[in-house]
């Protein structure tokens, strides 16, 4: 199977990064994962951190080098990473559970398996536009749903940040599975935390997806996110990947231009004259330089 | 033998004040960079480093592969030198700006301003089989023989003037590039080594040196829009003089093309020197005069109609 995969994490205006992103792969399957550490509790970075070493570990022992049943490592993974979490937390005689939020998807045989907990998102982009995207487990996607709130209200409204699901704590996460979905040759799976996805509409996302290559494309919205969150805005996260060709890259500045026409400039070999002409001296390159700079400079003050 | 093709600077190598990005072309005599200046403005930054004469050491360092190479290293930088104090006297918005020139590595380097766009043999690269638009030829070179004509009126020539050579700005304004081949007409004591493209090259480049004019680099604005409308170079002057296989462009390309469009590139492509138009400046006229590719009767103003009602006979 043919795909390009690219993740990346940032800091934006935090002090920390709680956030954490990563995959693993066999031949056969892919196992990619992200998630958020919760602020409000303590140490949101280790919650994180500890999901990712055993969601990807598991996947690693497990998938040899397909997995056997996806749905079942999906639930197993995340329920084994809520306990790993709060034995942590106990051993480490922490006053608070460490939280955090996390969407993890498997992709094998051309198809595509996700489980999410919280407000970390997946989205399925196809060539139509938006295929499928997570709802968010808090309190803004419940009013959302009820007809209480709008979808543009998503990131203003004042329950924006009021999550009632999480892997960590004494609640048992409620993981949220989707069925499996067959993948299309150029469909994008792209994951991200709230940091990120608050700033886009799905739209402005796939414009950009739609042109330049995966790792292109997710710089220029990470750019994008930085900078409109401001100086004190969230960590951004983001896990893309594209199923078959990757879009090609098009910076102009990349063309090698000379290769492109057979007709290269010929240099004759010096002949004659020019052959017995002397090499320049170290003092002939200084005095040529000399000149030229004062021709470069004359022009400056001209201009000025 | 293939000629040993030094290693490109590496991404993040700190040039003096300039950070190198990376490598953005160059070829048989120099390497093209894209950096940054210390304010992180984007430039391009040209390396002299012709094949087959040096190797590069793991800090940077350009070394001679033997003693007679660094002989003809040294002599070949002359020619670099030259470049340089070309366009450092010329500033025109068609002509390459260079805005810096300094030794480091044991070679030297030409920084110029980088400008986004692509070249004109890139453009009809991306073509593929559709054919240039008429207009966007003659806007181009109209605005490029302004470029052309303050080269010569420094009495220089550009003598290597083709698709590759010419830079299409993104807002579509052209500029001349690459002045390696340039050389200052009506000196004494002219020392060349002959640089030239077949194809682009006139006729009296390959074999009367002595008799080089505005009319040569005349022959490679025709050859550069030849090439715009065929997709390929016109057969390399030598071989034309032997046997001309160029054919008539006004022929061959009739119906895509304007009539006095074509009959102009085939006047630019004439083989005898004298044949040509003399002067850049009597070229643009033509360029400018031409009827346009589709004409339309120009529309009456509302004055003009109002005044012929009132005049008109009773």
């Amino acid at each position: 199977m043919k795909y390009s995969l690219y993740q990346e994490s940032r800091q934006g205006g935090r002090k920390s990064n709680q956030d954490r992103v990563g995959h693993a792969y066999t031949s056969e399957a892919i196992c990619m994962a992200l998630a958020d550490g919760m602020g409000g509790h303590a140490h949101g970075e280790v919650a994180a951190q500890v999901l990712m070493d055993v969601v990807l570990g598991m996947f690693e022992k497990l998938a040899r080098p397909r997995l056997a049943d996806v749905t079942e490592f999906l639930l197993d993974g995340v329920y084994a990473a809520h306990d790993t979490i709060n034995t942590y937390a106990s051993s480490h005689r922490m006053a608070d559970t460490p939280r955090t939020t996390c969407v993890v998807c498997v992709i094998q045989d051309g198809q595509a398996w996700w489980a999410h907990v919280g407000d970390s998102r997946l989205y399925h982009f196809g060539p139509n536009g938006l295929r499928a995207r997570t709802r968010d487990h808090s309190a803004i996607q419940h009013l959302i749903d009820d007809g209480l709130a709008s979808e543009d209200e998503i990131t203003s409204h004042p329950d924006r940040n009021k999550l009632y699901n999480s892997v960590g704590g004494f609640m048992l996460p409620n993981i949220e599975l989707s069925p499996g979905v067959l993948l299309g040759d150029g469909d994008v799976l792209l994951m991200a935390s709230d940091g990120f996805w608050s700033q886009f509409k799905p739209d402005e996302m796939l414009t950009t997806l739609r042109v330049y290559p995966v790792r292109v494309a997710v710089n220029q919205l990470l750019e994008h996110a930085e900078f409109r969150a401001g100086d004190y805005g969230d960590n951004l996260s983001v896990v893309a990947l594209r199923c078959g060709e990757d879009r090609p890259e098009v910076d102009p500045a990349a063309l090698n231009d000379f290769k492109l026409d057979g007709f290269t400039t010929e240099l004759k070999a010096l002949e004659g004259k020019a052959a017995q002409q002397p090499a320049m001296s170290d003092r002939d390159i200084d005095k040529a330089i000399e000149e030229i700079q004062a021709a470069l400079l004359k022009h400056q003050l001209e201009t000025k | 033998m293939a000629a040993q093709i030094p290693d490109p600077l590496p991404t993040g190598f700190q040039l003096g004040e300039y950070a190198i990005d990376r490598k953005i072309g160059g070829g048989g005599f120099s390497m093209v960079y894209l950096a940054f200046d210390p304010a992180g403005l984007p430039v391009a930054i040209k390396e002299y480093l012709p094949d087959g004469m040096v190797g590069r050491d793991g800090d940077g360092t350009v070394r001679p592969i033997s003693e007679d190479k660094e002989k003809t290293f040294r002599q070949g930088m002359k020619y670099f030198f030259d470049e340089g104090r070309t366009l450092a006297n010329i500033r025109h918005p068609n002509v390459v700006e260079v805005v810096n020139f300094f030794r480091a590595n044991e070679t030297v380097y030409m920084v110029m301003r980088y400008e986004r766009g692509k070249t004109l043999q890139r453009h009809i690269h991306d073509l593929h089989e559709e054919p240039m638009r008429e207009g966007f030829v003659r806007a181009s070179f109209v605005q490029l023989l302004n470029g052309l004509r303050e080269i010569h009126a420094q009495r220089l020539l550009h003598l290597d003037i083709k698709p590759s050579n010419i830079y299409v700005r993104q807002d579509g304004s052209p500029l001349l590039i690459d002045f390696g081949a340039a050389r200052h007409v009506l000196l004494a004591d002219q020392k060349y080594v002959p640089m030239y493209t077949p194809g682009f090259a006139a006729p009296e480049q390959y074999n009367q040196r002595d008799r080089l004019g505005p009319w040569t680099d005349i022959y490679g604005i025709g050859a550069s829009m030849y090439t715009c409308i065929a997709k390929r170079p016109p057969p390399p002057a030598n071989e034309r003089l032997e046997e001309d296989k160029l054919g008539s462009a006004a022929k061959d390309f009739a119906g895509t093309y304007s009539p006095d469009f074509l009959a102009l590139i085939d006047n630019l492509l004439r083989l005898p020197y004298t044949e040509r138009p003399q002067s850049v400046f009597s070229v643009q006229k033509r360029l400018i005069e031409l009827v346009p590719a589709h004409a339309r009767p120009a529309k009456q103003s509302l004055m003009e109609v109002i005044k012929q009602k009132l005049t008109q006979p009773l």
